[in-house]
């Protein structure tokens, strides 16, 4: 549990979340021959944000002592 | 459709419950109460991010561009997740300089220069005009919807007196909430806390015309999603990607939405001034991304909607309210106008006292004191800043009427996200690159500026008719190189997308080229590094003065000090910075005092007057007031150079030790908490052994009774035995009649309650409680349970009890916990019990009086008294004089430690011959207890 810490605490994790955001928002909009599939864009985008909000939810959780 | 009266009447009211919280909280406050620092409360106030132009611009944008509306959302996703090394950083540096706002953090960065911090003003204040002239227009725009035939939004309807009212209302809500203290670094607890509320206002009401919207006049999210085909114009047009053209628009959204999440001046001063404790970045990193979700969850479907019942496209702006209008919906309407009403007053608010704070500090009181006719203005700051907040609202109502009719809602929020990514690279580097300097500062931001004016506010005057269009078309000096929405020849893309490119371009190489050609001055490489190393926290240490004789005349220094400060405190204010200022380093009481304490000393109050100021009119201000003559300079140099010279340390090793001790300063951090875990663990086992001494000494006193106990219930089982055995005999005889048997069943009943109650007050006095639990219960009660488990043993060895439980006194109710209480009875009985058992003389006597509102019992015992030399440690825990095994020696020291609990006290009567201990109780009545 310690390093899982350490490592949610790590700057390099801040900046791999950055660019993971930045992929988990494009995605569904690249794979999908430019967003013509609304459904699928507009699913995934709110899916990519929940996952998002989620994983800041965790780091909150696991490194509140500090 | 709504009468103007009940609209403003509405909005009038709701204004007044805001005041109420602001009123509730600021006095709250005052007394210590700090309602607002809670993470909960500071995530929220964060979303005055989203303001009219999310609660009714974001279905404008989606039904004009599809779903480019949510890059503005996802943009602030992106960026937070680094806050957590931003914005600490930034709010650590906010806390050790009294940083006021955005302004001012440049300017304290780039060598506490008024030249920066006017510059960077001057932009905030265009920047921020155009977005609080959306919000004007939203609240105008939307009450002329409310009060139109349905379907259509005549502004003109309401006349512009209802602008007036509008504006007056704004400013008045402005001033009372954020304008009324001195010291901008100082929080606004009833700003945030209605800042919160509204933005709760504003999220319900928008989920509820979603809720309304999909559900009840449609047949859920999914199926009116399946319906945008029918609504869109083409395949691309909902999420706008077709070619690089779009893909780079979605990237400039992104970008400008990332940088507007921090660096817009209100998002500045609620995320970074108006944070009281780090810990909550991380509560808002999640909370506020879960905020901005919801608000945007149905914006698609109310866009849908809105289309497929057929309103005008034009009037997209206001699907949100005109919806529930035209479905007869009326609390709901008026709730969604009131929610669109709270985003806009929330962000007119934040955003007016942010730019009268800082057109104040940055702009007057630099001019001020320099025109000494203008001098005597610095006295009426708060004035001032007044006078300037309702100014800049006027403005911007101004800025309406003239540009704000021709542009979306989205449009003019956009040019004020672009005026804010001109803060972007200089606070980036501010915070990472120690070389960034004041003139690559200047540099960065007149050159970003004039691009953004260029590019986006002069297009803007066109598109309202305020210019030529020529400039437009045909560029300045009539050369198309030069078209501000095609700058040099970046044709064929957004004009945001031109906005942003060129900005960035000209504003970042501005900024590195000018601090690489023109390097950091001393004092500026200084404060640069303080900035990059922000994190972790290094107090700066003071110097060991040893050594180096006060020779400076205080009392003279204190008087230019006073002159200073005058200018902006009154002499109340005065005295007491400054003395609290000299008790914080301890020469409060000197006359003399040495050079580097009192560089330490100016450092200090000019750190106190940029709270009110700005870092660099502080600055200014304490640097020509010449407190310091040049010999005095030479010598502060000479001095600290000794100092090094003493320390036979080069500034290389100097360093290097400071390094050092950083480091051990962190790990002694790191020992103090584990100690501190430590600690508390400790203090829980402690605790909990002391519960259980303090039960094993209850059982104790109750395990020397357990005889007189068992005999107790033993005799009434004998009783009860016999007579069954006579009323067999009798009825074998023929005997019983119905009267005996009635009398026997009698006697059997009696005795049945005698041991009933022995063993409740057994059980009473041997529970185990960990918690309080105090109630009303009478002496008698209390002293009936204790005397039934005593009684028999006493009997049994003759010891004569003498007490008269038919006293009124013994009526009397005690607010107490009644195990606690039997508890200490039972011990003081049984320590006489112990003491007299073998004498020849055996009594107890217990007596009963009231003084005031103290009951007063004492129980007296046959005993010779306690010497003189014990009577000072019976009361101390684990001391006995009975012999080993038969006490814990905690009886006495618990018995005492309760009653205190109780409010009152056990003492030993010294007067008396016998030994007599004395019980002093507080009692009230119930009425007293529940108020």
């Amino acid at each position: 549990m310690n390093i899982i810490k350490r490592l949610l605490r790590a700057p390099e994790f801040q900046v791999l979340l950055f660019f993971a955001s930045i992929i988990l928002f494009i995605w569904p909009i690249v794979i999908t021959d430019n967003g013509t599939n609304n459904k699928f864009v507009i699913y995934s985008l709110y899916g990519s944000w929940g996952i998002i909000i989620f994983i800041h939810m965790l780091v909150h959780k696991l490194t509140k002592e500090e | 459709m709504f009468n103007v009266a009940t609209v403003i009447t509405t909005i009038f009211a709701y204004v007044v419950g805001l005041f109420a919280i602001a009123y509730f909280t600021e006095r709250r406050d005052d007394k210590g109460f700090k309602l607002i620092n809670s993470p909960l409360i500071y995530s929220l106030s964060l979303a005055v991010y989203c303001t009219s132009w999310t609660f009714y611009g974001s279905v404008g944008s989606a039904s004009k561009s599809g779903l480019i509306f949510i890059t503005i959302y996802l943009g602030p996703m992106i960026s937070m997740t680094l806050w957590w090394s931003v914005l600490r950083k930034l709010v650590r540096i906010k806390q050790r300089l009294r940083i006021t706002s955005i302004v001012d953090f440049i300017s304290a960065r780039y060598d506490k220069s008024e030249g920066v911090g006017v510059i960077a003003a001057c932009l905030v204040t265009a920047g921020t005009m155009p977005y609080v002239a959306l919000q004007l227009k939203a609240i105008v725009k939307t009450m002329s919807v409310m009060v139109s035939d349905v379907g259509q939004a005549d502004t003109e309807i309401l006349g512009s007196s209802t602008g007036l009212f509008v504006v007056g209302l704004m400013t008045l809500c402005t001033l009372f909430f954020g304008v009324r203290k001195l010291d901008s670094s100082e929080r606004h607890p009833g700003m945030i806390l209605v800042l919160a509320v509204e933005c709760i206002v504003k999220l319900v009401a928008f989920l509820c015309v979603g809720f309304f919207v999909t559900y009840s006049l449609n047949n859920g999210f999914d199926n009116l999603i399946s319906k945008m085909p029918e609504v869109m114009d083409d395949a691309y047009s909902f999420v706008g990607i077709r070619d690089l053209k779009d893909v780079l628009t979605w990237m400039t959204y992104l970008i400008l939405a990332s940088s507007a999440i921090l660096f817009l001046p209100r998002q500045f001063h609620v995320a970074v001034v108006e944070n009281s404790q780090e810990k909550h970045i991380k509560t808002a990193k999640w909370l506020f991304p879960l905020y901005l979700i919801l608000i945007n969850l149905f914006v698609l479907p109310i866009t849908i909607s809105g289309k497929l019942a057929g309103l005008d496209a034009s009037l997209a702006d206001t699907f949100v309210l005109l919806l529930p209008i035209t479905q007869g919906q009326t609390a709901l309407s008026m709730l969604t106008f009131i929610g669109g009403f709270s985003a806009a007053m929330g962000m007119i608010m934040i955003a007016t006292v942010s730019v009268a704070t800082i057109i104040t500090n940055h702009i007057l009181i630099p001019l001020f004191t320099r025109v000494d006719s203008l001098k005597f203005l610095t006295k009426h700051l708060i004035k001032l800043r007044w006078l300037v907040a309702s100014l800049f609202i006027i403005g911007s109502y101004s800025y309406m009427k003239i540009v704000g009719g021709k542009y979306a809602l989205v449009a003019m929020g956009m040019v004020s996200f672009a005026a804010a990514l001109q803060f972007a690279p200089v606070i980036i580097g501010s915070l990472y690159w120690k070389k960034g300097s004041r003139f690559g500062a200047y540099s960065a931001l007149i050159l970003g500026a004039t691009i953004w004016f260029y590019t986006l506010v002069i297009p803007a005057f066109v598109k309202s008719g305020w210019m030529k269009s020529s400039l437009l078309n045909e560029g300045l000096f009539g050369s198309r190189f030069l078209r501000p929405e095609a700058l040099f020849g970046f044709e064929g893309y957004h004009h945001l997308t031109n906005a942003v490119l060129w900005t960035m371009i000209f504003n970042i190489g501005g900024y590195v080229l000018g601090s690489i050609l023109f390097p950091q001055s001393n004092s500026e490489k200084r404060i640069a590094k303080e900035f990059v190393e922000a994190l972790p926290h290094d107090e700066i240490n003071t110097v060991d003065l040893e050594g180096v004789e006060d020779t400076i005349d205080l009392s003279e220094k204190k008087v230019i000090l006073e002159g200073v400060l005058n200018s902006y405190y009154n002499d109340n204010q005065v005295r007491e910075i400054i003395s609290s200022s000299l008790e914080k380093f301890k020469v409060d009481s000197k006359e003399k005092i040495s050079l580097p304490r009192l560089s330490d000393l100016l450092e200090e109050i000019e750190k106190v007057l940029a709270g009110v100021i700005g870092t660099a009119a502080a600055h200014q201000a304490i640097s020509s007031a010449n407190l310091l003559s040049k010999n005095e300079k030479d010598e502060l140099s000479k001095v600290y150079g000794d100092i090094m010279a003493n320390m036979m340390i080069s500034p290389r090793e100097m360093n290097k030790k400071i390094i050092l001790f950083q480091e051990r300063e962190k790990m002694m951090e790191q020992q103090t908490k584990i100690l501190e875990n430590t600690i508390q663990k400790r203090e829980l086992e402690l605790e909990e052994q002391k519960a259980i001494a303090f039960h094993a000494s209850k059982m104790s006193s109750l395990g020397e009774m357990a005889g007189g106990i068992a005999h107790e219930i033993n005799n009434p089982l004998a009783i009860i035995a016999s007579s069954i055995g006579l009323m067999r005999k009798m009825q074998e005889k023929g005997k019983m009649t119905p009267e005996k048997f009635n009398n026997i069943l009698d006697n059997i009943n009696a005795t049945l309650e005698r041991v009933s109650k022995i063993i409740s007050g057994l059980r009473t006095v041997s529970r185990r409680t960990d918690e309080d639990d105090f109630r009303f219960i009478t002496m008698l009660d209390m002293m009936t349970d204790v005397l039934g488990l005593c009684s028999e043993k006493f009997k049994n060895y003759g010891i004569h009890i003498d007490i008269n439980l038919e006293d009124p006194l013994y009526q009397i109710e005690l607010y107490c916990d009644q195990v606690q209480f039997s508890q200490v009875l039972v011990n003081l009985i049984s320590n006489s019990y112990d003491a007299i058992e073998m004498l020849e003389e055996k009594w107890v006597k217990i007596r009963l009086e009231q003084r005031g509102n103290y009951l007063i019992l004492s129980i007296e015992d046959s005993g010779k008294g306690i010497p003189k030399e014990i009577k000072e440690k019976i009361f101390q825990p684990f001391y006995t004089s009975k012999p080993i095994g038969k006490g814990t020696g905690l009886g006495l020291s618990i018995s005492k430690k309760i009653l205190e609990k109780h409010g009152g006290s056990l003492e030993i009567d010294n007067e008396s011959k016998n030994t007599r201990f004395i019980m002093t109780i507080p009692f009230k009545d119930r009425s007293e207890e529940a108020s």
